[in-house]
């Protein structure tokens, strides 16, 4: 119960979202609602016939004509009315549910930009773009669609009660009467627990059909390799198999109570002829009554239709508090604290230093429903040690080279992360020029570096778009020299469109070296005096390897490089290696200071130039060592 | 499909699916039917009530008769109710269920290159969310539309009979609001097909903003500053609302129009009885009939958009359903594993990637492509495994043209290692086992500890038996591989293709991975992809591709002492060795 009270209601919660618009969300819901009232008119139009007539009957020649058509005319405009309003209701509420749609997508989008990039991360950007656009649909639909529903369905029963009231309210009882069994040989079903259980262990079957489905395509391809086709589907068909099975499990078990429901509902009449007959004897003014007994056998019917949408008002409720729950989980992330503007920091130069900083990502754990063990993806840290880096201090001085170095795991990932402020530190501080990054506008942190990743992400813009996103303003001449400089602009100017070339359009495939050349060419722009670097070679061919390396070269020219180095040779000539060992400073000196000592660093070295010189064809891949041979030409070069 | 009936076609419904409508929209019809019942009743009744009204006392026994008649009617209602809603939910689901195994065992006989052409998402999204849209508009929209049409008619002919003016004046209506309905159909598929687009562009805005969150924070276009997403946001609002008001006054308009029967109906029925052409009684049951007869396609109304939809779901199914299956049947009952590229030409598109590509694979041996991006190496063993077909050209195991063969006995002679790594939502056993199916713990164990996987395994909560998750997101790119690699170790095949990976694995992890390779290799016909020049140098044969065709192969020391491409790649590769800070 307290839990529910700190959460505010499904309707609530839209209105919130639907911020300045809620005007027109309620505009929405009187007129829907209005719309319910109208609807009757047509009713107590045939009502008006009906006593004209009963009170002439039998000389029908007696009959006001004109009064009668008069009532054709009030039925038509009831019907009008009613449709009418609920057109206006639904205009009101597509606009505001369009305009919620749009603010709740950039809101998102926008916190998104202020949490910890960990986060993100470890939500997934596939769940985080379904989030943002089925999630938010979904909301969307319920503002669009059910609120006004749900507003016609609460009037018309108030509506409908007046009315049976004002006419006679022994009839009037005798309808509700009938309303009451036909909702309880429904809601019946809804009290039984097994099936509210199955209902349950539907939505899960779904979610896992759905699951398999994406794993049975995805894992088509090894499937197939390893001639699994036949285990790989049955495994398909048993959830297809098992989510049918319960849907007819929930189907059978309402193939009574719904059909009852709609069989009493649409028998209401039954419920008055009684009532009719038993009363008859006593009544003093027969044609008033006559007359009143006539109307309910001819209304009570309409009450079916709407008790009917009631049936969907709750499931709607539940599709839209679950997807109220999904935006949730993002925006409940808190932002990373950002300082007023009289306490920011600015940097006096491009130094960087870490002072007894420890970090866990167990710590940064928000309860959002997401799959525990995603952790891992960032770098390992979770798993296993508590902390991922433990009491770490060292010093990087402005304009010089560190290279940091370790195992997968051993925190150097959560070093780049923690300078450019993905997440923040559990204890002591990382420093920028002697500001804390926590006291330095997010916008001014951001200034002070290029980050240059493994995973390049181009967006689909020109080329020219892309390189100039470095910096606002950038000009063409700016973007060409960056790319010239980025060993970029040869196979860009190949290209059928050159600089304007559109990234993902028809037939443009660039491969993964000259992603990333155009990726160091935006980071050139930028001219950031900070570039962290996650060396970022993979899968390149040795043409683009060695023009990466020289666009980096010409990238770090002059600035403050922190390189998280994978493979050792390239850190030969850094002013400083960091040596990482499980989340701890291990060793920190130079190449050769560190190679003189016995430690991990000499192991790792060890282990490099026998990595470098195996060869897949010598018989007993890997047991032939040449140490010695690479760490020479490195040397030249360093 | 022309001698098909025009519903079946215009859904674009299959054999089954359609019997099954019929049947549906059958039962929803006698529903619709027995509802009728309780309005003869209380016509009845109406009867008796305005005999009273001529002076005569009330018949009470009569209506207590009614009453019981009126019971039966609600027992009848019941059980029709009952019917159609086992008929048409039943029907539906497990017509739904059909085509999801259909398009599922389909999907499993379809050559690879339908894969790689269409993305996993599109063809999951064909067994999920187009089969549920076909599923709720079999189980419920279409077949009552048709029962409210056909109910609706029948009604009023059997109300014809009474008065066929009124009858008249209550169907009139119909053709007209379907006419509205139908006129806007135009103007309104192209405002869907705007709205269609628009969404899709936003949800790539979307999609990128999110892949992107990274570099648009690092550039400081967050939130609004983003252009592109908002405004394809703002370009969706507008559409949307654009759609929502056509569609809205339409069926808004057509609704009004349906439902103005009941006005028709009093004008008329008012004039026929003042000029005393009509009873009362057969008035009051016109009134009866035009306040309800309209209710069910009033209500079906909203979903009319669906429905016009429902088509290019069922297109996209059948679109999948009509792939042609893979080609051979042979066993691949291979001689020898020499495997021979004998002038292949193939393109994915137009393009040509690969152009008269001729090498040997020796048996026993390893044979490494190398080569710029792009140049066509991954293409090659893409061809060998048979994921795709050569255009021109063969590509021949032992001398025999492997499109003889049947996909999967072809496989089953090789072991693939891809370059990223699938994994299942099953325990790290089962996902080893998937090499062998009938392989013992023991020999799980062996091929894992032969790939190097123990020393993570073991770090894992339950070892062997931990569940992965979802495509394995626990593991670390290195472990990942060594997986897969442990994999292809169990499977023990003759031809070993291997997409080499290694180069994103920090110094320890690409060790280990290396010398899993090599317990791999180990005395099978091997080709390898090779990123890294000096990992495969000490192959027996290297092909050198360059833009599509081969430029050079030859020996290690041979390729150097020829001075052409490799040579150059060599040196290269050496310089960026000795780069470093």
């Amino acid at each position: 119960m307290e839990e529910r009270a700190k959460r505010p209601g499904t309707l609530a919660h839209c209105l919130s979202f639907a911020g300045a618009r809620r005007g027109l969300v309620v505009a929405s819901l009187l007129l829907a609602a209005l719309s319910a009232a109208a609807s009757f008119v047509p009713f107590v139009a045939i009502y008006f016939v009906i006593a004209d007539v009963v009170a002439a009957y039998p000389d029908l020649a007696a009959l006001d004509a004109g009064a009668l058509a008069g009532c054709g005319l009030l039925a038509i405009a009831g019907v009008a009315a009613d449709v009418g309003l609920y057109l206006a209701a639904l205009l009101c509420s597509h606009a505001a549910a369009f305009d919620t749609q749009y603010r709740l997508k950039l809101g998102i989008a926008e916190h998104l930009g202020r949490i910890p990039l960990g986060h993100i991360a470890r939500l997934g950007s596939g769940r985080l773009s379904k989030i943002m656009d089925e999630g938010v649909s979904g909301i969307e639909t319920f503002i669009a669609h059910s609120l006004p529903d749900l507003a016609s369905t609460a009037a018309a029963p108030a509506v409908l009660l007046v009315l049976l009231f004002v006419f006679d309210w022994r009839f009037g009882l005798a309808a509700i009467a009938a309303v009451v069994v036909a909702m309880a040989a429904q809601f019946a079903g809804y009290a039984n627990k097994r099936i509210m259980q199955t209902m349950g262990r539907y939505q899960e079957a779904k979610e896992r059909m759905g699951n398999a489905a994406v794993e049975y395509v995805r894992g088509m391809a090894v499937v197939k390799a390893y001639g699994r086709t036949a285990s790989s589907f049955a495994r398909l068909a048993d959830a297809v198999k098992d989510c049918t099975g319960l849907s007819l499990d929930v189907t059978l078990f309402f193939q009574n109570s719904l059909p009852a429901f709609t069989a009493i509902l649409n028998n209401a009449y039954l419920f008055i002829l009684p009532v009719g007959i038993l009363l008859a004897p006593g009544a003093s003014d027969w044609p008033a009554f006559a007359l009143s007994f006539i109307f309910y056998l001819l209304f009570v019917p309409s009450v079916a239709a709407v008790f009917n949408k009631i049936l969907y008002v709750s499931e709607d409720m539940m599709i839209a508090q679950s997807n109220i729950d999904r935006v949730d989980a993002v925006l409940d992330v808190p932002a990373l604290p950002v300082p007023d503007a009289p306490d920011r920091e600015q940097p006096r130069d491009s130094g960087i230093e870490f002072d007894h900083v420890s970090f866990s990502y167990r710590t940064q754990k928000v309860d959002t429903g997401a799959a525990a063990g995603a952790d891992a993806a960032e770098g390992g840290g979770a798993q296993g040690a508590p902390l991922a880096l433990d009491d770490v201090s060292f010093r990087i001085p402005a304009r010089t080279t560190c290279a940091i170095v370790g195992a997968s795991g051993s925190g150097k990932s959560t070093i780049a992360h923690l300078i450019a402020r993905f997440w923040d530190v559990d204890a002591g501080s990382v420093r920028i020029g002697g500001a804390d990054v926590r006291r330095m506008a997010p916008d001014d942190l951001m200034a002070q570096m290029s980050l240059v990743f493994q995973d390049v992400h181009l967006f689909r813009e020109s080329i020219a778009a892309n390189i100039a996103r470095g910096r606002a303003g950038a000009t063409r001449e700016e973007v060409e020299a960056a790319a010239r400089a980025a060993q970029a602009d040869g196979f860009i100017r190949a290209l059928p469109q050159g600089y304007d070339t559109m990234i993902g359009a028809e037939g443009v495939h660039l491969s993964g070296g000259e992603r990333q050349r155009i990726s160091i060419a935006r980071a050139i722009v930028a001219d950031a005096p900070i570039v962290v670097l996650d060396e970022a070679t993979a899968f390149s061919d040795p043409e683009n390897e060695h023009l990466i390396q020289q666009a980096l070269a010409r990238l770090m020219r002059g600035k403050t490089v922190v390189m998280i180095a994978h493979r050792l040779s390239t850190v030969v000539g850094a002013r400083q290696i960091i040596v990482m060992d499980g989340g701890r400073v291990a060793q920190q000196g130079t190449h050769e200071e560190l190679l003189a000592k016995e430690g991990p660093y000499r192991r790792m070295w060890r282990r490099y130039t026998q990595a470098v010189s195996w060869q897949i064809g010598n018989e007993g891949g890997g047991a032939a060592p040449a140490v010695g041979a690479t760490p020479k030409e490195a040397r030249q070069h360093g | 499909m022309a001698d098909k009936p025009l519903i079946q076609r215009s859904f674009g419904l299959t054999d089954d699916a359609y019997r099954d409508l019929k049947g549906s929209a059958l039962a929803c019809t006698v529903t619709n039917l027995s509802l009728m019942i309780p309005f003869v009743v209380t016509v009845a009744a109406f009867g008796c009530i305005l005999d009273a009204l001529t002076g005569r006392p009330l018949d009470a026994n009569a209506l207590w008769w009614l009453c019981g008649a009126g019971a039966v009617g609600l027992v009848a209602v019941f059980l029709a109710a009952r019917h159609d809603y086992r008929k048409t939910y039943l029907s539906a689901y497990t017509q739904s269920e059909r085509v999801r195994l259909d398009l599922a065992d389909h999907l499993r006989k379809l050559p690879m290159s339908f894969f790689n052409r269409r993305g996993v998402s599109d063809v999951a999204e064909s067994i999920m969310g187009d089969v549920t849209g076909l599923e709720s508009m079999l189980s419920s929209t279409l077949p009552q539309l048709i029962a409210g049409c056909a109910s609706t008619v029948i009604v009023c002919a059997l109300l014809a009979l009474f008065d066929w003016r009124l009858a008249l004046c209550v169907v009139v209506t119909l053709p007209l609001a379907f006419g509205i309905v139908l006129g806007g159909r135009a103007r309104e598929r192209r405002l869907f097909e705007r709205q269609n687009a628009a969404r899709l562009e936003a949800l790539a805005q979307v999609q990128e903003y999110v892949e992107g969150i990274k570099d648009i924070r690092a550039c400081r276009m967050v939130g609004p500053a983003a252009k592109g997403l908002a405004g394809a946001l703002e370009a969706l609002k507008r559409i949307a609302f654009k759609v929502e008001l056509a569609v809205d006054v339409s069926v808004s308009s057509a609704n009004t129009v349906l439902r103005a029967g009941i006005g028709l109906v009093v004008f008329a029925g008012v004039h026929l009885l003042t000029g005393g052409a009509l009873s009362f009684t057969t008035l009051l049951m016109f009134l009866l009939i035009v306040s309800r007869v309209y209710g069910p396609i009033v209500s079906i109304a909203p979903q009319l958009p669906n429905l016009l939809n429902l088509s290019t779901k069922t297109a996209r199914i059948q679109a999948v359903m009509a792939e042609p299956e893979s080609t051979g049947r042979k066993e691949a009952a291979v001689e020898s594993h020499r495997i021979e590229f004998d002038r292949v030409t193939f393109g994915y598109g137009e393009r040509p990637v690969l152009r008269e590509v001729s090498f040997t694979a020796e048996e026993g041996q390893v044979t490494a492509l190398v080569g710029l991006s792009g140049s066509g190496k991954s293409t090659c063993a893409k061809l060998a495994a048979r994921f795709w077909d050569p255009q021109e050209g063969a590509v021949r195991a032992g001398g025999a043209d492997i499109r003889g063969f049947s996909e999967e006995s072809w496989l089953s002679h090789m072991a693939i290692v891809f370059q990223d790594v699938v994994l299942f939502d099953d325990t790290v056993a089962e996902n080893i086992r998937i090499g062998r199916a009938d392989a013992t713990d023991e020999e799980v164990r062996e091929a894992a500890r032969a790939a190097h996987c123990l020393e993570f395994v073991e770090r894992l909560p339950q070892g062997f038996d931990t569940p992965l998750g979802e495509n394995g997101a626990a593991l670390s790119g290195g472990e990942r591989q060594r997986l897969s690699i442990a994999r292809a170790l169990l499977k023990d095949a003759p031809v070993v293709l291997l997409d080499e990976a290694t180069s994103a694995l920090d110094p320890e992890n690409e060790t280990l991975v290396q010398e899993a390779i090599g317990a791999l290799a180990r005395g099978k016909t091997v080709l390898v992809i090779a990123h890294r020049l000096r990992t495969v140098a000490g192959a027996h044969k290297i092909v050198v591709l360059d833009a599509g065709a081969v430029a050079e192969q030859g020996t290690h020391d041979e390729l150097l002492a020829a001075k052409g491409l490799y040579a150059r790649l060599w040196s290269l590769q050496q310089q960026s060795l000795g780069w470093s800070l």
